[in-house]
């Protein structure tokens, strides 16, 4: 019995090697985000971070914060990478919204109460952001009330059946694939669609996806 | 009968596909990784000790803040309608503003067409003017239904853009309104409009070069 004292003693170094190892893999992590931000924040343009582990979207430029917007829940599917950058192709969505056409006046009176706006509240809350290498986000709003969660309930079940055939099908063809699905309260997936334009860098920081 | 045998037969062999599918999906997304240039990186990290991995963090978190103005700037959430005049993190001021409407204006005979949207991006103050004049472009006066002047002073308009205005450039200001009510709505046709108090604590806290970050 007297020798089993001697077990705790022999374990603390192996969790200590893993403790060092873990900060290690973080630091080498942090380090990856920061290089890839590096380059992105030299340019004048607005970019994204999509951090997984912190799940957090943040909005910057020039390296500072402008805003950030909390991910509710987050599923990862894919081609893992530390800090991946990649253009925003396109938005994808059932009923993108559309621009207002000026009608030249065609007397004095003052029209411009009654001219119709693109606002923050036209923006869609359910889509798809889709970059480049085939990394697509799909942005959903956090359920609000019994339909809106009744119907949220069909993205798993989506999620599950379509993604691994997804992968097989991009393997066939050698080419990357990762889908992310993230879920914001309502405003801020708006918030996302309004900022995020077409041609704009994001950086997906998924930690702990060493190769 | 037969038909039915052969359509249960079909359906389990189709099923099987899938499920077969399926299983190598999942397989092929359980295994870690693929080649990319986040690679090259944890190679090159792999060598390094902790303490020269933080070192390294270190250096690169400053080459990062070392990007930021050094001076006050502006930001202009163009979503949520607001400016801030902010110094390193610290929020200065912030004021409700109106920005571009998003709307679409096409010269009667087509050849022109104008989309007034605030542009984004990091952009800099290129000029202050007190006691501003409006120099109407074409599209003011397409809006309006009236004839483009060939004369550049019937061009010329005072006392729409309040007391102050800032430019940014091609034709861009942070200025004032006569239509106050509208503020913290996107009705503006490209510039970014502001309260006559905010915008003089703007116009004074801010010189010819302050960095302009919109989004």
């Amino acid at each position: 019995m007297k020798s089993l004292r001697w077990i705790p003693i022999l374990l603390i170094p192996l969790i200590a090697i893993d403790a060092i190892s873990t900060e290690e893999d973080s630091v080498k992590d942090q380090n990856q985000l920061l290089e890839t931000e590096l380059k992105i924040a030299q340019t004048r343009h607005i970019y994204f971070i999509f951090d997984l582990k912190d799940k957090k979207v943040y909005v910057k430029a020039r390296g500072l914060v402008f805003r950030e917007l909390e991910i509710k829940k987050i599923r990862f599917w894919g081609n893992a990478s530390v800090a991946k950058a990649a253009s925003l192709i396109k938005k994808s969505t059932w009923f993108s919204p559309k621009r207002g056409m000026i009608k030249p006046r065609t007397n004095n009176k003052d029209e411009e109460f009654s001219m119709e706006t693109l606002e923050l509240k036209d923006m869609p809350a359910n889509y798809t952001l889709i970059l480049e290498e085939n990394l697509s986000i799909s942005v959903r709003p956090k359920p609000t009330d019994m339909i809106s969660s009744l119907w949220s309930i069909q993205y798993p079940a989506k999620w599950y059946l379509t993604r691994p055939v997804l992968t097989v099908w991009y393997a066939l063809w050698r080419k990357p694939f990762t889908s992310i699905e993230i879920v914001l309260e309502k405003n801020d997936a708006r918030t996302l669609y309004w900022s995020f334009l077409e041609g704009m860098k994001g950086i997906v920081f998924s930690p702990g996806s060493h190769p | 009968m037969k038909h039915k045998k052969h359509f249960f037969n079909t359906l389990f062999i189709l099923v099987a596909i899938f499920l077969g599918v399926e299983i190598a999906g999942f397989y092929m997304a359980s295994r870690n990784g693929s080649g990319d240039a986040t690679q090259s990186l944890n190679g090159k990290a792999r060598g390094e000790r902790l303490d020269e991995l933080k070192a390294r963090r270190t250096v690169l978190r400053e080459r990062l803040e070392g990007l930021a103005p050094q001076a006050v700037y502006i930001v202009i959430d163009t979503a949520r309608n607001t400016l801030y005049v902010r110094n390193n993190k610290a929020v200065i001021r912030a004021a409700v503003a109106s920005s571009g409407s998003g709307n679409v204006l096409m010269e009667p005979n087509g050849l022109r067409k104008w989309v007034f949207d605030t542009p984004r991006g990091e952009y800099m103050i290129e000029s202050k003017r007190h006691h501003p004049v409006w120099i109407k472009p074409d599209w003011a006066f397409i809006e309006e239904g009236k004839a483009i002047p060939k004369n550049a002073e019937d061009r010329l308009e005072d006392g729409v853009l309040g007391d102050y205005a800032l430019g940014f450039g091609n034709g861009y200001f942070i200025h004032g309104t006569l239509y106050t009510r509208l503020l913290g709505r996107n009705v503006t046709h490209g510039c970014v409009r502001l309260a006559d108090d905010d915008l003089k604590a703007v116009y004074t806290a801010v010189d010819i070069g302050t960095k302009l970050y919109m989004y």
